[in-house]
This record gives structure tokens, C-alpha cells and sequence, in this order.
């Protein structure tokens, strides 16, 4: 598991690639919280490497959905394989994170 | 000194009886000679030889009990206490000669003459016998059973010495007396020869040996000058007169003389003796370290490095410790700490580049480039490593200000009681591990108690067959069961909570106690999930939800309504079409949502159950059992399984799936909580 960042002008990416479990949500967790803590609100988190992802992992990046709306940042997802997307399905993620299909699409959510 | 008489008075009392007769006896054989004819009575010479004997005998006897007694494990006490006796003896006896030379013109000269050579025959005897049986303590220290029988065989010749106090009246034979004297001296070489306590001395004890064994020697010989020889010049000597006391004066002599080389030739030897010694000391600190209730490491350092630098004589010394990857230095004797740290650094690279691998090394300072322009007052060193087998826990280093200092001998000693530190700290950190993983499990065992009292027990229900497995990866989980029944519904509520182990059990007891709160409402499904939403927000941590399947059915239309709160799907096998209905309505996981959860967030599926339908709730467990290949189960299988065991009862298809799982998992352990509940219409 392993979290790479980039940086753009107004908005972060985040991707997430191999298996989150347990032992690694811990540093999704970090990695967003480092985030927020230097005022980066406008997150897109690719996806497109994230094998599996466990309750944990979902659990970790739960915690910072509210937080970011209420500070009126913006999370989007991208990328999600059949599997992952089935899963956050399954929790009703779907109902409160903006997901898309492609990485094109979540960055012109933060153009507009 | 009153004491010890006071203690052995009856011991004495016999031999000083003797004594006075043997001296009254003298004195009216004079008073009777000097006035022949006036005292008709006379005592012949052999009942003053018999006396003689009977107090020969008597010392003999009190001196083999006293010394037994008094002699302390510690021999040089028992020469020390011999070394008092023969000195007061010795003056005793000068004061009595000088006495005796004052009134030898007098009358009162036969008087005091006859004093002074019973008080010669009294401390002589005292002395050499009491002598004996202290080099008895000596030789027989480390007994074996040869030298215990030539011990007796030299009891057996010493008492038939005091016999030829008879020799004049017996006449025995020249050659057995000559026989007799010969196989005395063949025992007397061979105990003789018997100075091992000398090796269990250190160099002082040794010096002290030499130094109290001269004395001894010297006031043997003083005796046999002040008494025997003294006879000599009074004309009085006769050798058979003193061929009794002859075997103990020779074996005494011969034994102090041995001594005394033994010890001088042992001396060189001392200091690997006194290793041993502090060796010994230095572990059996250790050990003592190891039983304080409270047990702190650095003790066991301080002992370290206290033996180390005493028994190497090192002028300096610290010992390295590792302490959350850190190094650290601790215990530094007499040297820089700044200093030490760069010494370290030299003495670390060291090892890196040691080949051998050996655990120790020895350097000295100036040879070593990184050092070379430090103006360091130490010239050599010796480090070697605190370890066990298996663990590393620090390093033990001494210096010294000259090149050279470290002996070779000395490595042993110092791996030895570095060991020894090593494996005292390791134990009691093993104890300490086993201490707290048996309070664990402790805790464990009560939670499991505790869980199993909460997941309630399934009884049969009217017009069901139902039947639940629940199975935690650890000894306590997340997966949660709960049938309420009320007048008109059975209320099935099947939940996960997030993660493994005792954190979620403990929200999922919480989570029992919000739902019976709950049930009695009768709330409509949707106002009752939101409630329970908003419950478990207020208590869940941020990271973690629940995942509920809160199915209603109606008692007796068997009509079915299920909300789904982010949990797994619900399979409804359907009799009359033989179809499986896969039930995911939209819906939250509890707690995901905090503040705005609404009725938006929820969808309810109803659902009318018929005879032999069969319906299945289980946790994620089971459909992300994975196999070998780490292929997830998926509930695609489970639907397969349910297709061909749904004629089954609930038990026997809740086992089959199962048996069905271990053989796709190929009984590998299933690394998460899985519960599966089945339900069918009878």
C-alpha cells in the first residue's frame, strides 16, 4: 500500500495504490490529515491503482468526509476498479462522496 | 577466653586432673628422696608414667572435640586461634624458667623447678596436640576416603606412642619400636602431602598463610628448645622418656614446613583464584538483582562494571546501551562523556569491520587513526558485547592509561559476567512478557465470556426453522445477532462493526444496549435506523461505523420489510419460482453520516416470504473468505450454495455453506468475524 501526492494549483491529488487494510489506512489517514492541517481543502483521490480496500481504510476516509464539507472543501474520487466501487456501494458512500469515472471529470470539478 | 573455659571446662577438667597428680607426684618423689627414710611411704615411678598417660590421653580427646567445634570454615581462623595458644604457652613457660632460675638457689627450688617443667610438659602437649587435630581440619578439607584411613592409622600410632610411656617397664623390642617409627613417618609423608586447602586462599589469604605458619614453626621449635633441650642440659633427657610425643612433633613440623612452601609456591597462582572469587560474587549479585521485586536493568550494569573494572584493574569503563535505536552510554567511570561517545563511534565501526565475529575486542587507543590527534589518557581498551544467544542488549567497555593492559586471561572472566548480565535481564524480561500475556489472556477470556452472554441464544420461533453460526477470528469480535420478538413481528437485526478484536466488541455490546432501548418503541424501520444512527455517532469513534440488516417480519402474514444500513446484501431463495432474490436496498453504513443523516439515506425493501422460502443474512466474512490464490469468495458462490441446499433444514444448510467455505479456503484460517443466519418458513 502507498499514498503518492501531487500538487496543482488549487487542488491535491491523492493516489492510492495496492490494498488498504487495517495496518496501512493509517497512512491515508496521515496523508489527508497533513492535508487539512495545511489548509488544502480540494482533494481528488485516484483511484486507479486501489486494489481492495478494507472497512478500515473505508473508515479512514469516512472520518474526513463531513470534515471537509463542512469546511466547504471538495473530496472527489476517480478511477474506482468494479470491486472498490462495489464496496463503497455497498457502505452508501456513494450517497455522500462525489465519485466519477475518470480523472478528467473530478479535475474539472475543482476547475469550476 | 572465660568463655571458652567456662564451655569446655569438662572437656579440660580430666587432663588437668592428670596434670596435678603427675606434678604432685614429682614433688613428693623429691621431697622423698631429699629425706630417705623419714617418709616410709613411696609411690612407684610407674603410677607418675600412668598419670602421665592418663593425661595424654585426656588432651587427646578434649582437643579432637574442642577443635571440631571451634574450627571455623574458614582455615586460616583455626591457625590464627593456634597461633594465640602456642604464643600464651610460650610465654607461660619463659615466665615459669625465670621464676624457677630466681629460686633455684633456695629450698624452694625443687618446688618451683618440678612447676616449670610440668608447666613445659603442659603447654607442650596442649600445644602440639591441639596442633594435630587443626591440621587434621586442614588436610581432611576436600575428604576423600584414602585420606580419612590414613588419618586413622596416624590416630592409631599417636595413641601407641603415648603406650611407650612404658617402654622401660615393657622392654619392647628394639625392632618393633623401630617398625613402629618407619611406618609412622610412611603415614605421616603421605597426610603430609595434603595442602589443597591452600588453593581456595587469595594472595592476601596466602601472604597471612606464610606469615602465621612461620610463627607456628617458630614456636614449635622454641618449644622443643625450652623443653627438650632444657632435659638435655639437666642431664635428665632420656629418648625413650619422649618417644611418645615423638610422631606428633615430627608430623606437625613436617606439616608446617610443607605449608609454608605451598603457600610460596602458590603465590604466583593467587590472582586467577581471586577471578574466580569475584566471578563468583559478581553472578551471585546478579542473581540477587534478578529476585528485587522491582527490577531495574541498570543494576545489573552497575554490578557490570563494577566487577569488570575491579577484577581488570581498568582505570576507566562504561557499558552501552541501545535504548530505542539509540545509543547511549551509561555507568561511566572516571571519563569524559563527550569523549566516550567518540570512542564508541571508533569501537562500533570496529565491529562493523571485525571478520571473526568475535564478541570481543581489544584495541589500543593510539593505533586507531580516528583517535589518533584526541589528547586521550587512555591507551588501551577492551570491549565486549552484553548477549544472550538471541538478543543483543549492550556492549561493556574498560580502559586503561598504559598500552598493553589487557590480559588475556581476563577475557573469560569479563564474557562470563557479561553473559550472566545478559541472561538476567533477558529472563526478566521474558517473565515480565509471559507475566502480561497471561493477564491478556485473562482479559480475553472474560470479554469472550462476557460476548457470549450477549449474543442471544436463537430459540425456535413459531413457524420458523432458524438456526445461526457465529464465529470471531480472535478470541473476541465485531459481528452482532439479535431476534426481538413483540406481538406482531420478529425483528432479526444482523451487524458488523468495523475492524476485529476487542475494540469493536466493545462497541457491539454498546450497540446491545441501544437496540433493547430501542426495540420496545416500535418504531417505524426507517425513525428506528436513524435513532440508531444517531446513537451510535454519538459513541463510535470517527473512523469506524456499523454496518447493520434490520429485517421485520410480520407474524402472521409473513410479510417482510428490510432496511439496510451499509451492510452485505440479504439472499431470499424463493420456493414457488426457485429463484434467489438478491435484497440491496440504498442505505448508509451507522455512523458514516453523523449530523445530516436523513430519510433520503435509507430505502426499505419489502417482500412477501412463502412456505420453504429460505432467507440468509451473514456478515462480510463470509463472502470475502478468500482461497488460496486470494480469490474472494463472492456472494455469486453463496447463491449457488443456497440454490443447491435450500431442501436442507437451516442447520444442516448453515453447515453445509461452511463446509462449502473451508473447502474453497482450503481450511485456511478465515482471518475475519463471519456470522450467517439462516431462516425458513416451515
Amino acid at each position: 500500500m502507498n499514498v503518492q501526492l501531487n500538487d496543482f494549483e488549487n487542488y491535491t491529488t491523492v493516489y492510492l495504490i495496492g490494498e488498504i487494510d487495517a495496518s496501512t489506512s493509517i497512512n491515508i489517514q496521515n496523508a489527508l490529515q497533513n492535508l487539512l492541517d495545511n489548509g488544502q481543502k480540494n482533494i481528488h483521490i485516484n483511484c486507479e491503482k486501489l486494489e481492495y480496500i478494507s472497512s478500515a481504510g473505508l473508515g479512514a476516509l469516512m472520518s474526513f468526509v463531513e470534515e471537509i464539507e463542512n469546511s466547504n472543501g471538495l473530496m472527489v474520487f476517480s478511477d474506482l476498479k468494479p470491486k472498490v466501487l462495489n464496496v463503497f456501494q455497498l457502505l452508501g458512500l456513494d450517497q455522500i462522496m462525489k465519485i466519477v469515472d475518470n480523472h478528467q471529470q473530478a479535475v474539472t470539478f475543482f476547475q469550476n | 577466653m572465660r568463655k571458652f573455659f567456662r564451655k569446655y571446662f569438662f572437656q579440660l577438667l580430666p587432663s588437668f586432673t592428670s596434670w596435678v597428680m603427675m606434678f604432685s607426684i614429682q614433688l613428693y618423689h623429691e621431697v622423698y628422696d631429699l629425706n630417705k627414710g623419714k617418709i616410709l611411704f613411696h609411690i612407684p615411678d610407674y603410677v607418675y608414667d600412668f598419670f602421665h598417660f592418663l593425661f595424654l590421653i585426656f588432651i587427646y580427646q578434649a582437643g579432637k572435640t574442642i577443635v571440631k567445634k571451634e574450627s571455623k570454615p574458614k582455615s586460616l581462623e583455626v591457625i590464627w586461634l593456634i597461633v594465640g595458644l602456642g604464643g600464651t604457652g610460650i610465654i607461660i613457660n619463659a615466665l615459669s624458667n625465670w621464676v624457677s632460675h630466681i629460686y633455684m638457689a633456695n629450698y624452694s627450688s625443687i618446688f618451683w623447678y618440678n612447676l616449670d617443667k610440668h608447666i613445659g610438659i603442659i603447654t607442650n602437649t596442649y600445644f602440639f596436640i591441639t596442633l594435630v587435630f587443626v591440621y587434621r581440619q586442614l588436610i581432611l578439607f576436600r575428604s576423600t576416603k584414602p585420606k580419612q584411613n590414613a588419618w586413622i592409622l596416624l590416630d592409631i600410632s599417636i595413641v601407641f606412642g603415648f603406650l611407650l610411656l612404658f617402654d622401660k617397664y615393657l622392654s619392647i623390642p628394639q625392632f618393633i619400636i623401630i617398625a613402629y617409627f618407619l611406618a609412622s613417618i610412611g603415614i605421616v609423608m603421605y597426610l603430609s602431602i595434603h595442602t589443597e586447602w591452600v588453593a581456595y586462599l587469595n594472595l592476601k589469604e596466602k601472604f597471612l598463610g606464610i606469615f602465621f605458619m612461620s610463627v607456628i614453626l617458630i614456636i614449635q621449635l622454641s618449644y622443643l628448645l625450652l623443653v627438650d633441650v632444657k632435659d638435655v642440659m639437666n642431664y635428665d633427657f632420656d629418648f625413650a622418656n619422649n618417644l611418645h610425643l615423638n610422631v606428633i612433633y615430627f608430623f606437625t613440623i613436617l606439616y608446617t614446613f610443607f605449608c609454608i612452601l605451598v603457600l610460596a609456591f602458590n603465590l604466583p597462582t593467587s590472582s586467577l583464584y581471586e577471578l574466580r572469587q569475584l566471578e563468583r560474587k559478581a553472578i551471585s549479585e546478579i542473581n540477587q538483582v534478578i529476585l528485587k521485586s522491582k527490577f531495574d536493568p541498570n543494576d545489573v550494569y552497575k554490578i557490570l562494571i563494577h566487577y569488570g573494572m575491579l577484577c581488570a584493574k581498568a582505570d576507566f569503563g562504561w557499558i552501552q546501551i541501545s535504548q530505542n535505536e539509540e545509543i547511549k552510554l551509561i555507568q561511566i567511570k572516571n571519563f569524559n562523556e563527550n569523549l566516550a561517545y567518540e570512542v564508541h563511534e571508533v569501537i562500533n565501526k570496529y565491529w562493523s569491520y571485525q571478520i571473526d565475529k568475535k564478541n570481543f575486542f581489544i584495541g589500543d587507543t593510539n593505533r586507531l587513526s580516528l583517535l589518533k590527534n584526541k589528547s586521550l589518557e587512555m591507551e588501551s581498551f577492551f570491549a565486549t558485547k552484553v548477549s544472550t544467544q538471541d538478543k543483543e542488549y549492550g556492549e561493556l567497555i574498560l580502559g586503561w592509561k598504559h598500552k598493553n593492559a589487557f590480559e588475556l586471561e581476563l577475557h573469560s572472566f569479563l564474557s562470563i559476567i557479561s553473559e550472566q548480565a545478559a541472561i538476567a535481564i533477558e529472563n526478566k524480561e521474558l517473565f515480565k512478557k509471559s507475566i502480561s500475556l497471561e493477564r491478556y489472556q485473562e482479559q480475553l477470556k472474560i470479554a469472550k465470556d462476557f460476548q457470549e452472554k450477549v449474543l442471544p441464544k436463537i430459540s425456535s420461533i413459531e413457524g420458523f426453522d432458524i438456526h445461526a453460526i457465529n464465529q470471531e477470528a480472535d478470541e473476541i469480535g465485531g459481528d452482532y445477532l439479535e431476534i426481538y420478538q413483540d406481538d406482531e413481528h420478529i425483528n432479526i437485526i444482523i451487524a458488523d462493526v468495523a475492524g476485529k478484536g476487542t475494540t469493536a466488541a466493545f462497541y457491539m455490546a454498546e450497540l446491545k444496549g441501544m437496540l433493547q432501548i430501542l426495540f420496545p418503541l416500535k418504531l417505524e424501520l426507517l425513525e428506528f435506523i436513524k435513532k440508531l444512527n444517531f446513537a451510535v455517532s454519538q459513541c463510535l469513534s470517527p473512523n469506524l461505523f456499523i454496518t447493520i440488516n434490520f429485517l421485520r417480519i410480520h407474524k402472521s402474514t409473513f410479510h417482510c420489510q428490510l432496511v439496510r444500513a451499509g451492510h452485505t446484501p440479504v439472499l431470499h431463495f424463493s420456493f414457488s419460482n426457485q429463484k434467489i432474490g438478491e435484497y440491496q436496498p440504498k442505505g448508509i453504513g451507522l455512523g458514516v453520516l453523523r449530523k445530516s443523516i436523513s430519510d433520503k439515506n435509507f430505502e426499505i425493501h419489502e417482500f412477501q416470504l412463502q412456505k420453504n422460502d429460505v432467507i440468509l443474512l451473514f456478515t462480510d466474512g463470509i463472502i470475502e473468505a478468500r482461497s488460496e490464490n486470494k480469490q474472494e469468495l463472492g456472494i455469486d458462490i453463496l447463491k449457488e450454495w443456497l440454490s443447491s441446499f435450500y431442501s436442507l433444514s437451516s442447520t444442516e444448510i448453515n453447515y453445509s455453506i461452511l463446509e462449502q467455505m473451508m473447502a474453497f479456503t482450503n481450511e485456511n484460517k478465515i482471518d475475519d468475524d463471519y456470522t450467517l443466519l439462516t431462516l425458513k418458513v416451515q
